[in-house]
């Protein structure tokens, strides 16, 4: 969908991993397309620094930038706007008491950031109070009442999906796209460069070590006898693969989780070296959760990590803050856990032993 | 009759203060001059307020309305079809019918990479599609089964069955349209926009007059059958429109909010409670005023400003609901 009157842009941004997202450039203003996960329309959205531009489309959203402040629904986009240096224009976020952001949570105790629900449900009343130039959305492919009341309200509702893409790097490219809405695109690109060549360089490092004794994963969690283990089409499961790491399930094509039963998961991972993301403070906890717990050879060996390091008891976690922002980081802690000799000198970020 | 005329007065009056205390409370502080001017100047009061006021709290406060009715009386229909009094717009199996539907649309669509769910629309189709399903094979059960009692079995049974699907799927389901299903049987009155309330208004009015059509009928099935059938009353027909009336009625909200429970099966106790008549003509209305003040209640109390979220209302309503029910059942044993 294109204006009337206009041809071809400028230039496009070129994206590398991400596919959920497309930023055109034009003389007076920005084109950012967010693609729908999901099938069916995408959001087009005109950013425009002065003048709103003439002839737009009937549902297009022109929308002026630099944002100045903007109320956001997911955690995840915390990751992004630290790395930005915008935290400081988050007016409003949704499930405040899961953000993990030390500073972030300084703000919330000191009510200058306003809860606004659950992201399922977000408090429509209290979004349009707020009065911000933005809300950044993380859809889930359905229509949500209360974001189409917000939008006829004339609130711009700007979509960020960057839970959708299929690849870890993909993700973290939409720190691109929120750069968009602020005019950041040059301070973004170089982040983002640096976080691909530091993955891309832990990778190699990973394929390349002489010394390495193959390690195999365990991963997931028992929730009432089943099991949901990464798919091997999943970031985890990326993860592991970029690591080193085998994985029973690393040809599999699923992108979410896979649900399975105690039986399958004894026998087909109840000797794997090493089991990730296990939900507890300690060994003692797991076993008191479940006692088949301490089956799996695993735990026997006192081999088992959660994703808990940086955290907080009311279930904020780094790990869809930074994590989301930083695959790098997320690497280097599994090339840590499966190479330990190449990385004496780095410290874990995520994943901490149970003892 | 006259205390009949005083507590529909009284009742009235309490539904007219709690419609202005709904339109005026929520989770933001709005001034009243401002609820004024939103409702009666939108044109000159053009603010953020009047946004709140007019596209969201009013067509809230107007689903609450439509949906207490539109459950009590089919819980007050239901009730005297079966002559049972824990029966409620539910014992059809029509609500886990639609809650199949929407379960499908969401839960079995997203595991196979399709999506329907795309429009609001989708998923009030879905749970419209299911309501329907379940109602035909109740109707066609019906015609092949005299016994009440059965049809009461074989309604839960046909519930029972849905609701295992929609446990089945959500076993099998990714966390997202876990969620959002959960979310989806939470119930929400701000689930309806401007654009569906003719919709759903169409549907109400029509179910409502064929509830009132069937008052007499009603009546003289208080009386047992076999009375009523010497009446001349053609039972089959009585029970195929008191079945239909209620498919439309609770489906219909159950597509357009969500699963609303507890409203259906105590407004009419409450409603019995306060009037001490059996009559249908004058049952109705007092059932159609008893919920809506309820579900207003329940709705304030909600979007209460000390609660961050919206509190489910699906859930509000039996915290409320059940209280006042044992209260005027001591109060009726004194």
């Amino acid at each position: 969908m294109a204006f009337a009157t206009e041809a071809k842009a400028d230039s496009c941004m070129r994206l590398y991993y991400a596919k959920g997202f497309a930023v055109e450039y034009f003389s007076e203003y920005k084109r950012l397309t967010v693609h729908n996960p999901w099938g069916g329309k995408s959001a087009v959205y005109y950013l425009y620094r002065h003048q709103k531009p003439e002839n737009l489309p009937e549902d297009a959203q022109a929308i002026q930038i630099p944002l100045k402040t903007i109320a956001t629904t997911s955690c995840t986009h915390i990751g992004f706007l630290d790395r930005l240096g915008l935290l400081a224009s988050v007016k409003g976020s949704c499930n405040l008491s899961m953000v993990y952001h030390p500073e972030f949570r300084k703000k919330a105790s000191a009510s200058l950031v306003v809860d606004l629900g659950d992201n399922y449900s977000i408090n429509a009343e209290k979004t349009l109070a707020l009065q911000v130039d933005a809300l950044i959305w993380s859809g889930y492919g359905q229509q949500d009442a209360k974001i189409n009341f917000l939008r006829s309200a004339s609130l711009p509702i700007i979509e960020n999906n960057e839970w959708m893409e299929k690849d870890l790097l993909g993700r973290a490219e939409w720190l691109r796209c929120m750069a968009v809405l602020f005019d950041k695109e040059a301070l973004a690109d170089s982040l983002f460069r640096a976080t691909v060549q530091a993955y891309n360089q832990l990778k190699a490092m990973a394929a390349e070590d002489s010394l390495y004794q193959p390690k195999s994963l365990m991963a997931g969690e028992n929730f009432r006898g089943t099991w949901y283990v990464p798919g091997g089409r999943s970031y985890m499961a990326q993860l592991f693969r970029d690591a080193g790491a085998s994985y029973l399930f690393e040809n599999d094509t699923t992108s979410g989780s896979i649900s399975l039963n105690l039986e399958r998961v004894l026998r087909d991972m109840g000797h794997c070296d090493i089991w990730v993301g296990a939900d507890a403070g300690s060994l003692a906890d797991l076993a008191a959760q479940d006692a088949r717990y301490t089956w799996f050879d695993a735990y026997k060996n006192k081999a088992v990590y959660s994703y808990n390091r940086c955290s907080t008891p009311q279930g904020g976690n780094d790990f869809w803050e930074r994590g989301v922002a930083h695959p790098d980081l997320l690497l280097s802690d599994f090339v840590k856990l499966l190479h330990p000799h190449l990385m004496t000198d780095r410290e874990w970020n995520f994943l901490v032993a149970l003892q | 009759m006259k205390t009949y005329a005083r507590t529909i007065i009284l009742m009235s009056l309490l539904f007219c203060l709690l419609l202005i205390a709904d339109l005026c409370l929520g989770n933001i502080r709005i001034p009243l001059a401002d609820v004024w001017a939103a409702l009666f100047h939108p044109q000159t009061h053009s603010s953020i307020h009047t946004d709140i006021v007019l596209n969201f709290r009013l067509p809230k406060a107007l689903t609450a309305i439509i949906a207490g009715s539109a459950l009590s009386v089919s819980g007050l229909m239901m009730q005297t079809m079966f002559r049972n009094p824990l029966a409620g717009p539910d014992v059809l199996g029509v609500n886990s019918g639609a809650s199949l539907g929407v379960a499908l649309l969401v839960m079995l669509g997203s595991m196979g990479g399709i999506v329907f769910g795309s429009t609001s629309w989708s998923i009030i189709l879905a749970a419209i599609l299911g309501a329907f399903l379940v109602l035909i094979l109740i109707l066609i059960i019906s015609r092949r089964m005299p016994d009440i009692v059965s049809l009461l079995i074989v309604g839960m049974m046909l519930g029972y069955i849905a609701s295992s699907v929609v446990s089945l799927l959500q076993s099998l389901s990714n966390p997202e349209s876990l969620k959002l299903f959960v979310v989806w049987t939470f119930g929400s009155l701000s689930a309806v926009s401007w654009q569906m309330m003719p919709v759903l208004g169409a549907i109400f009015i029509f179910g409502i007059f064929l509830a009132f059509l069937m008052c007499k009928e009603m009546d003289v099935l208080m009386l047992g059958e076999s009375y009523a059938q010497t009446l001349g009353i053609s039972l089959p027909r009585v029970r195929f429109m008191l079945i239909l009336t209620t498919a439309l009625l609770s489906g219909g909200i159950t597509a357009f909010a969500g699963p609303i429970s507890f409203v259906g099966i105590t407004v009419p106790h409450i409603a019995r409670g306060l009037v001490n008549d059996w009559s249908h003509r004058r049952l109705l209305p007092l059932c159609m005023l008893c919920g809506s003040s309820l579900l207003l209640v329940c709705d304030i109390l909600s979007q209460m400003p000390v609660f961050n979220a919206s509190f489910p209302i699906n859930s509000i309503t039996s915290l409320v609901g059940a209280p006042i029910i044992i209260w005027i059942m001591l109060k009726n044993r004194k």
